[in-house]
């Protein structure tokens, strides 16, 4: 029963709090018939006992020790409790934060956890963004939140710089309440304040801030128990800050570059139409590797320059390397009447012997010439344009070339046409033609059927073209790669000279 | 669509890499992966033989692959042969410029399909 007692050892070493109540009960009289009650009690090897005395009849003292199971069960079940209402507001404090990718709504929660069930107010102060200035929000135990923006040193509120840095919070009782700057209190938190426990909210490598626990004069102390399940809210606090505020980074960085990169819309030039259209692959990113762009002639009689291509890759990646082609073209467009020379130009540039990214791309210098439009294709690896003439007839430009940026020497040859009025160039990337879908889902879209398709555009204005080709293309696939089309169209002339006998379909229908 | 490649050995100074499915943006990393291996492990080797026969579909992503592992056979001294190519293949390589850097002329007029003695004008039709 008692595993130190042995024969010989004292009963102080025993069961050290029997021997006092013995000592007392024999020392308080030493008649043994007028003995009062003592009581006594404590733990043995772990469990608690209750000890109750006897008087023998030699006038000895018979002590017979009593497990008080009640009181075990009582604050095992109190443990379990406490336990479990810690579990549930863990959990709870999970699936709320986690809810949000948005910073401060994010900080707001937390703000509002934290009041409702770990102090009578929260506050929780954000490291400074820019400058000095730093987002703090203050909920009270109602649940009112409040959001300032404040200007001052953390060094000067004992433990918030520390915890602003991520180092593991002192203990409540080292911090003293009375010193709190008024700007950590939220507006009308009855003073003074009773107890203040300051934590970290750890992020990922930085801090997300601090959590500012505050209780009223009359409450205690923060426990260790308190303060450990503060720490733990904290840290899936913390988590979840630093996942938004990594997400409102990358939404930011995102934003930024599709702004750069995604293709303009395009407008008639000198009486020419121009038409664009670009999707992005679903699976992936909004940006893509496929491009296009419009360099207007600076006079009517010039040639405007038009860029149509396909990044190999996809995503961000991609993008990026599309965002320096097309800065490299924009910067050549004065060289444009050599198609050649523009693409070896763009050809070294691009030349890296890390990787083998390739562009390829058409290049189309479009003039008007009196109403029919002068075209110069030139293919650098790219499917070549289709061109719809007047009457549904499709031809195929007979341009080819290299791709662009993988090997060191690259050949191209140009194709110049002329498109009467009515007639559109188009040009597009395999994306459409690539696409995969059909009656049963795994059948590529093909150039054939575009051509067939573009057959049906005959003196279709440009952007009808360019809306049909789209729709076609959305109709068909399941799964699909980047796509962009272009379309160029000569402008018609007026009804009375268009009636002419070769122009027929557009008007007689 | 699963991809697969198998490696066969027919002689110290060459190996072919038989490529069935898709060879794209997804798939591509690996047949590099494995050619690189190749030219690291077997010192002798001096022809490197990509079969297509049972290949489904390229895309550009798998061409910039084909192209860098060019590169490292060429730096190697060993001669990459596009073997067995489908037509979608040629006419892939025709419009992106690289029928020529993939396939020497001498290749050209023999690669069609070995199994079909008496074709050997095929790949080089396919080539124009």
């Amino acid at each position: 029963m008692l595993p130190t007692a042995e024969p010989g050892i004292p009963l102080e070493s025993a069961i050290d709090w029997l021997s006092p109540a013995h000592l007392r009960l024999v020392a308080r009289s030493s008649a043994p018939g007028r003995r009062e009650s003592v009581n006594a009690g404590g733990p043995v090897a772990g469990r608690k006992f209750e000890a109750h005395h006897a008087t023998l009849p030699s006038g000895d003292v018979a002590w017979s020790l009593v497990e008080d199971a009640g009181h075990v069960l009582r604050e095992a079940q109190h443990a379990l409790t406490r336990e479990q209402e810690r579990a549930e507001f863990l959990l709870e404090a999970s699936s709320v934060l986690m809810a949000s990718l948005n910073v401060d709504r994010c900080r707001e929660a937390t703000a509002l956890l934290a009041a409702r069930d770990l102090a009578d107010a929260a506050v929780v102060v954000a490291p400074a963004s820019r400058g000095r200035r730093m987002p703090v929000f203050y909920c009270d135990h109602a649940g009112t939140l409040e959001q300032r923006s404040v200007d001052a040193d953390p060094a000067s509120v004992t433990g918030l710089s520390e915890a602003l840095h991520g180092v593991p919070p002192m203990p409540s009782r080292w911090i003293d309440a009375a010193t709190l700057p008024d700007w950590l209190i939220p507006t009308g938190f009855p003073r003074p304040v009773g107890s203040v426990l300051i934590i970290p909210l750890p992020g990922h490598g930085v801090s997300a801030g601090a959590l500012v626990l505050l209780r009223h004069a009359e409450e205690g102390e923060f426990t260790d128990g308190e303060e450990v399940l503060a720490g733990l809210f904290a840290a899936r606090a913390g988590a979840a800050l630093s996942a938004a505020r990594l997400y409102a980074e990358q939404a930011a960085i995102t934003r930024t570059l599709m702004r750069d990169l995604l293709p303009p819309a395009l407008h008639p030039v000198h009486g020419v139409e121009f038409a664009g259209a670009y999707r992005a692959s679903e699976d992936y990113e909004v940006v893509g590797g496929d491009f296009y762009d419009v360099h207007p002639a600076a006079d009517p009689d010039g040639e405007t320059l038009v860029v149509l291509g396909d990044v190999c890759g996809k995503g961000l990646e991609a993008a990026m390397l599309t965002g320096k082609i097309r800065n490299t073209l924009q910067a050549l467009t004065p060289l444009a009447a050599d198609h050649q020379a523009v693409l070896e130009l763009l050809n070294g540039a691009m030349l890296s012997t890390e990787h083998a990214r390739f562009a390829t791309l058409v290049l189309a210098s479009v003039a008007n010439r009196d109403g029919s439009v002068t075209v110069r294709l030139t293919s650098a690896g790219h499917l070549p344009p289709l061109i719809v003439r007047n009457g549904g007839r499709v031809e195929q430009a007979d341009t080819g070339g290299t791709l662009v940026g993988a090997l060191p020497d690259i050949e191209a040859r140009s194709f110049e046409t002329t498109l009467a009025p009515g007639e559109t160039c188009v040009l597009y990337t395999d994306g459409i033609t690539e696409a995969r879908g059909g009656p049963l889902g795994d059948h590529m879209f093909g150039e054939q059927r575009l051509a067939s398709a573009l057959a049906e555009c005959a003196g279709v204005p440009a952007a009808a073209v360019v809306e049909r080709v789209m729709m076609l293309a959305t109709q068909w696939v399941g799964q699909q790669d980047d796509i962009a089309v272009v379309a160029i169209t000569a402008p018609r002339r007026t009804h009375l000279t268009a009636v002419d006998g070769h122009t027929p379909g557009r008007f007689t229908t | 669509m699963n991809t697969a490649f198998t490696t066969t050995t027919t002689a110290p100074q060459s190996v072919s890499v038989r490529i069935a499915g898709d060879l794209d943006y997804e798939t591509i990393d690996e047949l590099v992966d494995v050619g690189s291996q190749l030219l690291t492990q077997q010192n002798e080797l001096s022809d490197l033989h990509l079969d297509f026969r049972e290949t489904t579909f390229v895309d550009s992503a798998a061409l910039s692959g084909l192209l860098l592992l060019h590169r490292r056979t060429t730096q190697a001294g060993i001669e990459l042969h596009l073997v067995r190519r489908p037509p979608f293949l040629d006419r892939v390589l025709q419009v992106t410029g690289l029928f020529g850097h993939f396939v020497p002329a001498d290749d050209a007029a023999n690669d069609g399909d070995p199994n079909s003695v008496g074709q050997a004008s095929s790949g080089e039709a396919r080539a124009r």
